[in-house]
């Protein structure tokens, strides 16, 4: 069969040679060409489809299988785009940054390996996803908790591997990751850490072993594909309290954050916790057309009247206490009295909230790393379904993000886009995270979309604001933003890519690493 | 042969041979139910609701549904939906959302009525 789009420089009959590989060692069923492939393309994308269009993809079952594909495509200068469960969404989902390149899906790969509870570990592949790994926990009765991100869809691995989030005191996913197992691009195997000596029973214990720290460079990266992966959980706490505290007024934003941050820099805040905006919040349960009919954002009456409605503030802040009630009591007199200082501020637990599917009871649950979709009902705000994540970093610091909220907020306002976001409050900085909501099947709302996020992109980096995690049609604007020193940061990870993956196949132009050969191509 | 019998008097003694769910009600339950179960908290109901109204929102009642059609949405999305994978959701696990959920359509007879 002629597939639709060819990997660049690579023959027909090459490609073609390197499909009966592949299929000679995952099996002819695992092997997707032609309309098999119609669930590999970015649902979300702003940009044509074309432009990350994959011709087949290859679902292998165990790192060896990985090894032997990832020979084939040296030998045959095949590109693979790895993905593990495909929900990378808002950032791409299972599509190939560059036209041509084979999905390398990992979904087949599975299983839980081991559980650790009184050390508190899982061993997995990359196909785990949240459900899967919280549903053993739960089958098992075992006592450890899972951090979730928002959807709980998504890859354990892969999303600490993108350096996601989520919402417990674990919320770092890559600060709890701990051991890997890495084909490289020649085919080769390493186990990192502790795992790189053959007797140690510490390759989950202790992340470091010894010499340079290897398992950085896999993280947002094209170096080599990571088909085991340690996380650690979090033993199920003697206690737990989620709480929601409201703020009534737009300019609350500067008071808010600087409570926050002694009281999260000194640990009172336990968790990986969220201020929230109106319209994110308002999203789970109503949307837009409910409020406001014509076009431009959302204007201030309607926001009253949301406000109202759903007894939420313009902020929304969602945190929990953890630990045994004598502990969590200190905590939450030192939180309260602290947000007690902005006028209007009001304190809730999930009891005290009077819709049945309010925010907090649903958060109440990931904050215990329940893994749900609820969430993703605010991307059906305007209808469509269409999304796309703005995330720049800041200090945790007032001014700074009243600064990032007005600038996007005033950006977005004219594409005629609302502001929806969450600052989600990491150890010592905010990640704000700013969800672009776009209606997919209207072309003209796309292109506006895609101007508005390429001028974010530069104007929050010309303020001094990177992005720690960018959709694929981005990655390259994103990369050139961070240029000190002529690009130092940049041509270290190309000296990198080139030496680790000479022929580049592995994911080239993930988070802008292209490799040599389409470099220099352009 | 012992077990035949003892799956058959388990059924009996609880009246559910009837009720028996199709193979397909368990791999709805893994991988649809999160969105599309009945009830708060479900995206896909939440939205279908709006759009479709209340006796069309919920995928398990409703009478409606083809097995071609659930094939393409699940494998090409729809609005919020993202497609899923074949490496997710094979085509026979597919087949049998499909018939689980294509269950509810009138006989072909009645339909022509």
């Amino acid at each position: 069969m002629t597939p639709n789009i060819l990997p660049p420089g690579l023959s027909e009959k090459d490609f073609n040679d390197a499909l009966a590989e592949f299929r000679r060692i995952v099996g002819d069923q695992y092997v997707f060409t032609g309309d098999a492939l119609s669930a590999y393309r970015d649902p979300y994308s702003l940009e044509d489809d074309a432009k990350f269009s994959t011709p087949a993809a290859v679902a292998p079952d165990s790192a060896e299988q990985v090894q032997a594909v990832v020979k084939v495509a040296n030998q045959y200068g095949v590109p693979l785009w790895t993905i593990s469960a495909g929900k990378n969404h808002g950032y791409g989902g299972a599509a190939p940054r560059m036209a041509g390149t084979v999905v390398l899906d990992l979904a087949r790969m599975n299983r839980i390996l081991e559980i650790n509870v009184d050390s508190g570990y899982a061993l997995l592949e990359p196909g785990v996803t949240y459900f899967d790994l919280y549903r053993h926990l739960q089958e098992k009765n075992l006592k450890l908790w899972l951090d979730v991100p928002d959807p709980g869809w998504g890859s354990v691995v892969g999303n600490a591997l993108e350096r996601g989030i989520g919402y417990t005191p674990y919320g770092d996913h890559f600060m709890m990751q701990c051991g890997m197992e890495v084909v490289l691009a020649n085919g080769d195997v390493m186990r990192t850490g502790m795992g790189a000596m053959p007797k140690s029973n510490a390759w989950q214990l202790f992340k470091y072993g010894y010499g340079p720290y290897a398992d950085g460079i896999f993280t947002q990266s094209n170096y080599g594909i990571v088909t085991k992966m340690g996380i650690w959980l979090m033993p199920e706490p003697p206690g737990y309290r989620p709480y929601m505290i409201s703020f009534q007024r737009e300019e609350d934003l500067e008071q808010v954050i600087e409570v926050l941050r002694p009281l999260k820099v000194n640990n009172i805040i336990q968790n990986a916790a969220t201020l929230r905006s109106l319209l994110l919040v308002a999203g789970i349960n109503a949307t837009r057309s409910q409020y406001h009919s014509g076009p431009g954002p959302i204007p201030d009456s309607a926001a009253k009247k949301i406000m109202a409605d759903q007894d939420i503030g313009m902020w929304n802040f969602y945190g929990a206490l953890y630990g045994p009630p004598p502990l969590m009591d200190v905590l939450w007199s030192i939180t309260r009295d602290a947000f007690a200082s902005v006028p209007g501020a009001r304190f809730f637990t999930p009891e005290e909230r009077r819709h049945e599917n309010d925010v907090l009871k649903h958060r109440a649950m990931t904050m215990r790393g329940v893994p749900r979709l609820t969430e993703y009902s605010f991307v059906n705000w305007v209808g469509g379904g269409g999304h796309i994540g703005f995330s720049p970093v800041s200090p945790i610091n007032g001014k700074e993000a009243m600064q990032q909220y007005i600038m996007v907020r005033d950006r977005l306002a004219q594409y005629g886009f609302d502001y929806l976001s969450v600052f989600a409050i990491g150890w010592r900085e905010l990640h704000h995270v700013i969800e672009l909501i776009f209606d997919r099947r209207d072309p003209e709302e796309k292109r506006k979309a895609y101007e508005v996020f390429g001028i974010m992109v530069r104007e929050a980096a010309e303020a001094g604001y990177g992005e720690y995690r960018t959709h694929i049609s981005f990655m390259d604007q994103v990369a050139k933003t961070y240029s000190w020193n002529d690009h130092a940061q940049l041509r270290f990870q190309q000296t990198l890519k080139d030496a680790l993956d000479p022929k580049g196949i592995l994911s080239p132009g993930k988070q802008g690493i292209w490799p040599a050969r389409y470099r220099q191509g352009g | 042969m012992r077990h035949a019998i003892h799956a058959l008097a388990l059924l009996l003694s609880t009246g559910a041979i009837a009720a028996e769910p199709l193979p397909g009600k368990a791999l709805f339950d893994r991988w649809c139910a999160e969105c599309h179960a009945p009830g708060h908290g479900h995206p896909g109901t939440q939205q279908l609701e709006r759009l479709r109204g209340a006796s069309l929102a919920v995928l398990e009642t409703r009478p409606d549904l083809n097995a071609a059609l659930i094939r393409y949405v699940v494998r090409s999305g729809q609005n919020a939906m993202p497609p899923y994978r074949p490496s997710e959701i094979s085509d026979a696990a597919l087949d049998q959302i499909a018939q689980y959920l294509g269950r509810n359509q009138p006989a072909p007879g009645k339909r022509r009525r």
